[in-house]
């Protein structure tokens, strides 16, 4: 069976997009662990309440990939 | 011989039940474990009880979790001891570090919005939490729940800031607190922005957060069993692993819908002087 173009074009592009969010998802997550890390070593007693912030924050972050993955999932339906 | 047949009607009896529970209302994939609902679906489909519930499935599972809540929490408070029983220490337990936390946030005179942010976290949690129990599920996996709590919260903030700031300057605040007069031009553009965020973007992102965690989270629990069962259980571990996942990404994903409806809460609430805030870090001790 033959595959329509608009199913050709959803199965390249809903998949491009979703690795282009994580992979912006990736450096903005990095920078949060990282400067969590950073502040951590500098007052090791701090450490529970940076880590609590920086599950917030990351949470944040991933949300915008999971949007991506929502559509994906959505967009796979419609193919 | 019997092992692989055996693992082959448990695969085709999991692909079954959670086709058969999509397929019956429109044509998508199953993305989650069999419930108790889907199963009697399966077995009683021309029943009128059973595809009552069916189409309501979600708001049972919700109506389900309300509801212990309730008893346990009513069982709870219903005697107030000076030594308290088991069940009272806990949920004191729990108040107090929710009470804590929001008290950190929303400063001392917070503590009126303490029973609506205590009470969004401990139903998310909970709603969460009933994927992982065998036959259930968790009704913030579809859209619909998740955006009923995240519209319900947007109406308390708005009615909070109305409350605590009076209609005027809740008026002005969404005005963009206009100084000189090129605040005042500005007004038309600083209410449009802000009521498409607050009425539009602050449900939409909330509950889509939510909603695609817990989505994700069953879509996971469902494809690692698959995993297990077809590779006759060799996988195992890992569908152990997915479920770890899920219950630690169920807390945190509570606990950050009840941060942002408290950081929204504490935008919408009068600026305090800066005396007030000094005043509470002169009793902490240098360490």
């Amino acid at each position: 069976m033959m595959p329509t173009e608009t199913s050709a074009m959803i199965a390249i592009f809903a998949p491009l997009g979703l690795a282009i969010t994580a992979l912006a998802a990736a450096f903005g997550l990095g920078k949060a662990v990282a400067a969590a890390m950073d502040a951590t070593a500098r007052q090791p007693e701090a450490a529970t309440k940076i880590l609590v912030n920086m599950m917030a924050g990351c949470a944040l972050i991933e949300a915008l990939a999971l949007y991506a993955l929502v559509f994906c999932f959505s967009l796979l339906g419609k193919m | 011989m019997s092992s692989e047949t055996h693992a082959n009607t448990v695969q085709k009896v999991l692909h079954h039940t959670a086709e058969h529970a999509a397929t019956s209302h429109g044509a998508h994939e199953a993305h989650e474990l069999p419930n108790w609902i889907t199963l009697l679906n399966k077995h009683f489909p021309d029943n009128a009880l059973v595809h009552f519930l069916h189409q309501w499935e979600n708001i049972v599972f919700a109506a389900m979790i309300a509801s212990i809540i309730s008893f346990f929490a009513v069982r709870a408070a219903r005697k107030k001891n000076m030594v308290p029983t088991p069940l009272q220490n806990f949920c004191e337990s729990v108040v107090e570090g929710l009470d804590g936390f929001v008290s950190g946030i929303l400063g001392s005179h917070g503590r009126q919005h303490l029973p609506f942010i205590g009470t969004v976290f401990i139903y998310v949690l909970l709603m969460n939490w009933s994927g992982l129990i065998p036959l259930s599920k968790s009704p913030t996996a579809a859209w619909s729940t998740t955006l009923a709590l995240a519209l319900t919260t947007m109406v308390y903030v708005q009615i909070a800031g109305i409350r605590s700031q009076g209609l005027w300057h809740y008026l002005k605040h969404l005005a963009g607190n206009p100084q000189n007069v090129f605040g005042v031009i500005l007004i038309p553009l600083m209410l449009v922005l802000n009521l498409i965020l607050e009425i539009g973007a602050v449900p939409f992102s909330l509950s889509l957060r939510l909603f695609a965690n817990i989505s994700s989270e069953d879509r996971l629990l469902l494809n690692f069993a698959e995993l297990a069962v077809s590779t006759h259980y060799i996988a195992f571990p890992f569908q152990l692993f997915a479920n770890i996942l899920a219950i630690i990404f169920s807390i945190i994903q509570a606990f950050v819908f009840m941060l942002l409806t408290t950081v929204y809460i504490a935008l919408v609430l009068p600026h305090e002087d800066h005396g007030h805030e000094e005043k509470s870090d002169f009793g902490h001790a240098h360490s």
